[in-house]
């Protein structure tokens, strides 16, 4: 499922491409002048990346990957990441003007291990600014546009690895997932997106956001490529605390055609309760026929406690968000302060209502207000005991099924505009996809097929580490959505 | 006036300086004689992306603390983010502990006894936090108002800390003085802290007076200086008591430099902190088996090691008990008395003498035993022994070694000695039966009458004689000059 | 509640988005008044993160710092290695 803007050379899958520039290595200079040239072609509609790398640079590093003779499992890929993702020697900037010109001094921990497995990065992509949004309309610096439509939302706020990944300006990306933020846009530009369990992939590097909520995670155009890049960034790292020491590779394993098990499958029914457009609610049952043609089971059940979600997760990403922001004064990196003859509060004061846009000013007003003293007890307290309650209704859930089936949004892509003035609606596109963050669990969107054109996305989700089977039932969408 | 109960509680910040590396990442603790800004990475600068490990060996550390304040200790070491904004906070939070919301702080309920002027009081310790420290900002001119803009160094930022926080159970600022004396000690004989050096055991003091308003006092550096500052506070307060005005709630600063506290600028979001549990740094458990272990090897500490040495030593209590105020000095009492005997004599030296001195010049201890060295104190216990010294030289040899560095060596070749003295003296005994020769005559009927003679000496000598070697000298001439 | 707020975070909006915010903030606290009014059986215990793993503890062992030079950061306001900062006082 590919927009126009795809040729078939710039659609190349890692594997081919692995193959392809193993038997004859000029391929990787051919894949990545013809990516330059969709870049070329379509990046000033899109606007998927706020730092694109010189195709010089991106050349000369293929050369050098080529001479090393290590080109690893992503074979010379070029990896577009999310602009929250720090790179040595490459802005990252958040989406946010504070942070325009900060260059990092050091690689996130992914991006090692992307350049250390044959992966060549292409450029940072736009976001909602500090990936604060459901749309990247709330980028500092420009919206990108759904490649499917340029008059509709690729979705956030990983909009713009999703975008870049679905019009072949990349070979894959990495984004980051807080509420649904790899999900959404993945569901919205045709896409592969996955969010692993919390700890599987390590944090260093990313710029937080919601702390105990961030993931990040591949957005592929093919449930197999996800599993490639899932295989290379996760694995434990000393560098975080909240790091899994799981034995973790071969999920490219998991990508085969037939269920490797037969699936026990469930819906929760408020999921697809009220609010689903009716586009979408065809889709997702149409996908759900098809696993049932397959032999698989699906049976549906009711979680009430979901409808304090969505509450739930803005309330503790608000908190998290507002103390992980405090950080941004200008001091020590960042917009420069003023710093003679100034009072520091004043000067920092001036650098923070400078540097932050109106929705991150929002969350974080809002944060220092859950957390404050009095109101903490009605609001993050309760918060963190419905995430519990909602926990273990998970646990049990999934002692009876091994994978959930969801919409991944209950919406069409919307157009630029409609729903960004609207926050209670903003905040809805997430109703499905926040609770998996809340209870840490992994999920994936795969394009369930079209409606009215536009690609709609199916959620798949499961326990904690349940990667390989999701990936399994994912592909198996996958294949049977030409059949 | 001593009716007026003064209530004291302090919060005590202790770096735990025997880590090698600061709490959360790699970089060295030792800042001290670093330059600005060298000791720093992403993580203690709170770059963008970056997250927190908890050095193991921190809990160790602060275990031992808890154990040896008989604190309760909790079952799992969890974190908080205290948030204020401050140049010297890179993160604009700092990684603390709390006790409400259900979350607890590595420990609480301990207790520390004191004992000033042969009163014994029990302290209670509230709780013991792990902790992150700031930064340091210092002004580029010498007037701080005058200066344009300020500067930061981070070196010192995310050092690991203890805050070791009390009841109010203190009456007195020396009794607060003894109690960070003491704990002091306690952490040195734990091997957490050198007190040593510089910023390594600061605390904030908070007083009220018969019952009235707490008052903060922060940026206190030693015990010395908090002596000083509640001294200072305590005054300012009953002077206003005093004009029938009220103390007022507030926080003050200790200016060192001019010995006094001043009110710190009026913050009115002071106390919204928005703690909430850190999600970089989930619980972690605080095993028996660690606790166990660790009270297994705890080593002697100050009370149990005064009881031990006033009976080994024979030196009594009082001075026991002094002496284990400051292990290095317990530590150099032990090792002198072991090289070169006359413990009694060496207590006395240390706790009368080099402490006087000490105190008086501003000296750290460490610098003070440093130059009175054991070799130097066995060179004193014999020349005393000899004859060759007096008490009185004694005391100025110790002066002299404290303050200047000088060798005793030294001081006995350039003559300082007792034999000298005695023929000094001589003369002037000489002198004084000249001129009062009815005085003589009267001294030998009577022995009372001897003492006119003696104050005659020590008047000659302005005071310097030793009045028991004067004395001396005196009853033996009367004598010659009986029989004669 | 906006005025506290900002002085608690330093960060101030346009003054011609402050009615705005004043109600989309009414709005959002609204929706998470939900949550406050939602009775919760004693004894739930909150969840503060989802890892559940055994958590990264560090031996105490130096690595070489980089240094803020090294991280050549905000290099304009060093001064004898020292960072420039708005004075406190």
């Amino acid at each position: 499922m590919l927009p126009p803007q795809c040729t078939r050379l710039a659609s190349t899958p890692i594997r081919v491409l692995r193959e392809r520039v193993a038997e004859d290595p000029d391929f990787l200079f051919e894949y990545i002048e013809e990516v330059y040239r969709v870049i070329e072609r379509h990046e000033p509609q899109i606007r998927a990346y706020i730092t694109l790398r010189p195709k010089e640079e991106v050349l000369g590093e293929a050369e050098a990957l080529l001479k090393s003779g290590k080109l690893g499992p992503l074979g010379g890929a070029l990896v577009a990441l999310k602009d929250n993702i720090s790179t040595r020697g490459i802005r990252t900037t958040c989406g946010s003007r504070m942070l325009e010109s900060y260059v990092p001094p050091y690689d996130a921990t992914v991006v090692s291990k992307i350049k250390e497995s044959g992966g060549i990065i292409v450029g940072k992509t736009n976001m909602d600014e500090f990936a604060m949004g459901s749309t990247t309309e709330n980028s500092a610096f420009y919206p990108t546009r759904n490649p499917w439509d340029y008059e509709r939302v690729p979705g956030g706020s990983s909009g713009g690895s999703a975008a870049a990944v679905a019009a072949c300006e990349a070979t894959v990306a990495l984004g980051s997932d807080t509420g649904g933020s790899i999900r959404l846009p993945a569901s919205y530009t045709g896409t592969v997106g996955l969010k692993p369990t919390y700890g599987l992939v390590s944090r260093y590097g990313l710029v937080a956001y919601g702390s105990s909520l961030d993931q990040i995670g591949p957005i592929a155009r093919c449930v197999e490529d996800a599993a490639i890049v899932l295989d290379v960034i996760s694995g434990h790292d000393p560098r975080d605390s909240t790091s899994l020491r799981v034995e973790v590779g071969g999920f490219e394993k998991y990508v085969v055609d037939e269920p490797l098990k037969s699936y026990r499958v469930v819906v929760i029914e408020e999921m697809i309760g009220e609010g689903l457009d009716k586009e979408v609610a065809g889709v997702f049952s149409k996908v759900l026929k098809k696993l049932e043609s397959r032999g698989l089971r699906v049976e549906y059940r009711s979680m009430p406690l979901l409808r304090y979600s969505l509450s739930a997760y803005y309330i503790i990403a608000m908190a998290e968000a507002s103390s992980n922001l405090a950080r941004y004064d200008g001091l020590r990196y960042g917009i420069q302060p003023e710093v003679e003859a100034v009072h520091w509060t004043d000067a920092y004061g001036r650098v923070r209502t400078a540097g932050f846009g109106y929705e991150v000013k929002r969350r974080i007003l809002l944060g220092a207000y859950i957390l404050s003293e009095g109101l903490y007890e009605g609001y993050y307290l309760k918060a963190a005991k419905v995430r519990r309650l909602l926990y273990e209704e998970f646990v049990r859930l999934f002692r009876e099924y091994d994978l959930a089936v969801s919409p991944t949004s209950p919406t069409l892509p919307p157009r630029i505009g409609e729903v960004i003035t609207d926050p209670i609606r903003l905040f809805s596109l997430d109703v499905n996809t926040t609770p998996i963050n809340l209870a840490g669990l992994p999920a994936l969107s795969v394009p369930g097929g079209l409606a009215n054109g536009l690609p709609v996305g199916v959620q798949v989700f499961g326990p904690p580490l349940s990667e390989g089977p999701i990936l399994n039932l994912a592909r198996i969408i996958e294949v049977s959505r030409s059949e | 006036m001593s009716s007026i109960t003064i209530a004291i509680g302090l919060e005590v910040h202790a770096q735990i300086t025997s880590l090698r590396s600061k709490l959360f990442c790699g970089c060295p603790s030792d800042y001290r004689d670093r330059p600005p800004n060298a000791n720093v990475c992403p993580v203690c600068l709170g770059l963008p992306g970056s997250l927190p490990v908890f050095n193991r060996r921190a809990l160790e550390k602060a275990v031992a603390v808890a154990l040896a304040l008989n604190c309760e200790i909790s079952d799992k070491l969890s974190f908080v983010r205290k948030h204020y904004f401050y140049p010297d906070m890179p993160k604009n939070y700092q990684v603390s502990q709390y006790d409400r919301y259900g979350l607890t702080p590595l420990a609480v309920g301990g207790s520390l006894t004191v004992e000033v002027d042969g009163s014994r009081r029990t302290v209670r310790i509230r709780r013991i936090n792990i902790e992150e420290d700031t930064g340091r900002i210092v002004y580029p001119e010498r007037s701080i108002l005058g200066s344009r803009y300020a500067l930061v160094d981070y070196n010192r930022a995310g050092i690991a800390l203890l805050e070791i926080v009390t009841e109010p159970d203190l009456r007195s600022p020396r009794e607060a003085r003894v109690f960070l004396e003491k704990l002091g000690s306690v952490l040195e004989h734990l091997e957490v802290t050198d007190t040593s050096l510089e910023g390594a055991l600061r605390a904030d003091a908070n007083v009220s007076i018969a019952g009235g308003a707490r008052v903060e006092i922060k940026n206190i550096g030693s015990p010395k200086e908090l002596e000083k500052a509640l001294s200072y506070e305590i005054s300012r307060q009953l002077s206003i008591i005093k004009s029938g005005g009220t103390v007022e709630r507030e926080t003050r600063h200790w200016v060192k430099e001019k010995g006094i506290t001043v009110a710190s600028r009026a913050k009115e979001l002071e106390g919204e902190y928005r703690y909430f549990p850190d999600p970089d740094l989930p619980p972690i458990p605080v095993g028996r088996d660690l606790i166990e272990r660790i009270a297994r090897s705890l080593p002697e500490l100050p009370d149990s090691r005064a009881r031990r040495i006033a009976k080994e030593y024979e030196i009594g209590d009082y001075m026991a008990s002094v002496l284990v105020l400051h292990k290095r000095l317990c530590d150099h009492f032990e090792a002198s008395s072991r090289a070169c005997g006359s413990p009694k004599l060496i207590a006395s030296l240390l706790v009368n003498e080099l402490l006087r001195w000490v105190d008086e010049a501003g000296m750290d201890i460490a610098t003070g035993v440093s130059r009175l060295s054991t070799d130097r104190l066995c060179k004193l216990v014999r020349y005393l022994d000899s004859g060759l010294i007096s008490v009185k030289l004694l005391k100025e040899y110790v002066r002299l070694a404290v303050l200047e560095d000088t060798d005793p060596e030294e001081l006995v070749f350039r003559g300082m000695t007792a034999i000298r003295e005695a023929e000094e003296l001589e003369r002037v005994v000489e002198e004084v039966f000249r001129e009062n020769p009815k005085a003589v005559e009267d001294a030998l009927k009577d022995p009372r009458a001897v003492n006119f003679l003696v104050g005659q000496v020590m008047k000659k000598t302005g005071k310097r004689a030793d009045p028991k070697l004067v004395n001396e000298i005196i009853r033996r001439r009367l004598f010659e000059h009986g029989s004669r | 509640m906006v005025k506290r707020l900002s002085a608690l975070t330093l960060v101030e909006v346009d003054p011609q988005k402050e009615e705005v915010l004043s109600r989309d903030l009414k709005r959002i606290v609204e929706m998470f008044n939900e949550i406050a009014r939602l009775e919760i059986a004693e004894g739930v215990e909150p969840l503060y993160t989802t890892f559940f793993g055994e958590v990264n503890l560090r031996d105490d062992e130096e690595s070489e710092p980089v240094g803020v030079g090294g991280l050549n950061l905000c290099g304009e306001r060093l001064e004898d290695g020292y960072l420039k900062s708005p004075k406190t006082l």
